[in-house]
């Protein structure tokens, strides 16, 4: 007993080369219906989702067709239905619409992730720098056993916690409005890091690609030995497929 | 991650699981939404990257991190005779991954499926971490 595994929707004439591996290593295809295709490969019945290979082969698929630059509409992990037909029949007839307008909408277009994260101690110095009262702080519990300062060293973390959202803020708004200008949309993403300084997608037209890495290469420059940042991407739109919704009863 | 020139910007797809987890977990089209009939009940292991972003702990090691930064060699105050040592603050070795098996979906597969569609067998016993 098999069941589909579904990766996400894209246009009924995507084809997926062989070397592109679903999970448990088995054949991607799309199943067409009208100009809507959906990604799938089988699964065995009874088989629990959730493991490593199973979520990297997942977003490997999705990947693959984000770096031909084809347009997909990526589902969350985890999706399975019961046959090609009712992947047919119920998922891409039903929503046919939704999905061309909204594959209309990203196409020729890239999700592109940028992060960035302060080096090393380089906030920390920051912070104690810009405020005498943090300065002193350190300065009286330095030498004193942990025990005996307990309090002022909550205290310390707690303002120079404080210190640096509001310094995290300042930057962010810096890494989002110096790239936002190249890009269609944004979506910031919640932070998940201390040293973090912002993690924000982007959605950018592949024409526009190039204009995009180098904005983000001359702020690089900028905040050499300072902020390190990263580019993820081309990855399918995960952060711009949020408009749709499935209730069409 | 090191190795990198100052001021260059890292390039790459998604690489390692912390990446993934992010993207495929909390992103993306719920097909739920989209189907209901023909979803198969499979049993999906969740997967939470937790953070703690502000508590006690947080504050901790903040405190910490700063007790240990070198003022004298950084020009900022006095001579700082604390002995250095690089805080391991950040970085993914401080996101805790917490597998759990979730209660699985009810039903093998929905009502409303033709009674001749035989339900996804759902043994649990295929389930490794």
């Amino acid at each position: 007993m098999t069941a589909m595994y579904v990766y996400g929707v894209t246009y009924a004439e995507t084809k997926v080369p062989d070397s592109i591996r679903g999970i448990d290593d088995a054949t991607v295809t799309v199943v067409p219906q009208e100009q809507c295709g959906a990604l799938v490969s089988e699964l065995a019945g009874g088989r629990p989702l959730g493991q490593r290979s199973d979520l990297l082969a997942h977003e490997g698929v999705l990947e693959h067709l984000a770096q031909a630059q084809v347009p997909v509409l990526p589902f969350r992990f985890g999706a399975v239905m019961t046959g090609p037909g009712e992947v047919a029949s119920e998922l891409l007839a039903v929503h046919q619409e939704q999905f061309l307008a909204e594959l209309g909408h990203l196409a020729g277009r890239i999700e592109l992730v940028v992060k960035g994260r302060y080096e090393s101690d380089r906030a920390y110095l920051e912070v104690l720098a810009e405020d005498p009262q943090l300065l002193a702080l350190r300065e009286s519990i330095q030498g004193v056993p942990e025990e005996a300062s307990y309090q002022e060293r909550i205290r310390l973390g707690e303002l120079v916690s404080q210190a640096m959202d509001r310094k995290r803020a300042v930057d962010g708004e810096r890494l989002v409005q110096t790239l936002a200008p190249h890009a269609d949309q944004v979506a910031p993403r919640r932070l998940a890091q201390e040293d973090e300084v912002a993690t924000a997608a982007f959605l950018v037209r592949h024409e526009r690609r190039a204009e995009f890495e180098g904005a983000i290469d001359g702020l690089g420059q900028d905040w050499a030995g300072r902020v390190r940042l990263r580019l993820i991407g081309p990855l399918p739109p995960y952060d711009f497929v949020g408009q749709l919704s499935g209730q069409a009863s | 991650m090191s190795g990198i020139t100052q001021g260059a910007v890292e390039r790459s797809g998604s690489t390692g699981l912390g990446d993934v987890v992010e993207l495929i977990l909390d992103k993306g089209l719920v097909i739920d939404a989209f189907v209901q009939v023909s979803l198969v009940g499979i049993e999906v292991l969740t997967i939470k990257a937790r953070v703690v972003v502000a508590s006690v702990d947080t504050y901790l090691r903040y405190a910490q991190a700063i007790n240990q930064l070198d003022l004298a060699a950084a020009g900022i105050a006095a001579a700082a005779p604390a002995p250095i040592q690089p805080p391991q603050i950040g970085g993914w070795q401080k996101t805790q991954v917490v597998i759990t098996k979730a209660e699985p979906m009810t039903g093998g597969v929905a009502a409303g499926t033709p009674a001749s569609q035989p339900a996804i067998d759902r043994q649990q016993d295929g389930a490794t971490s």
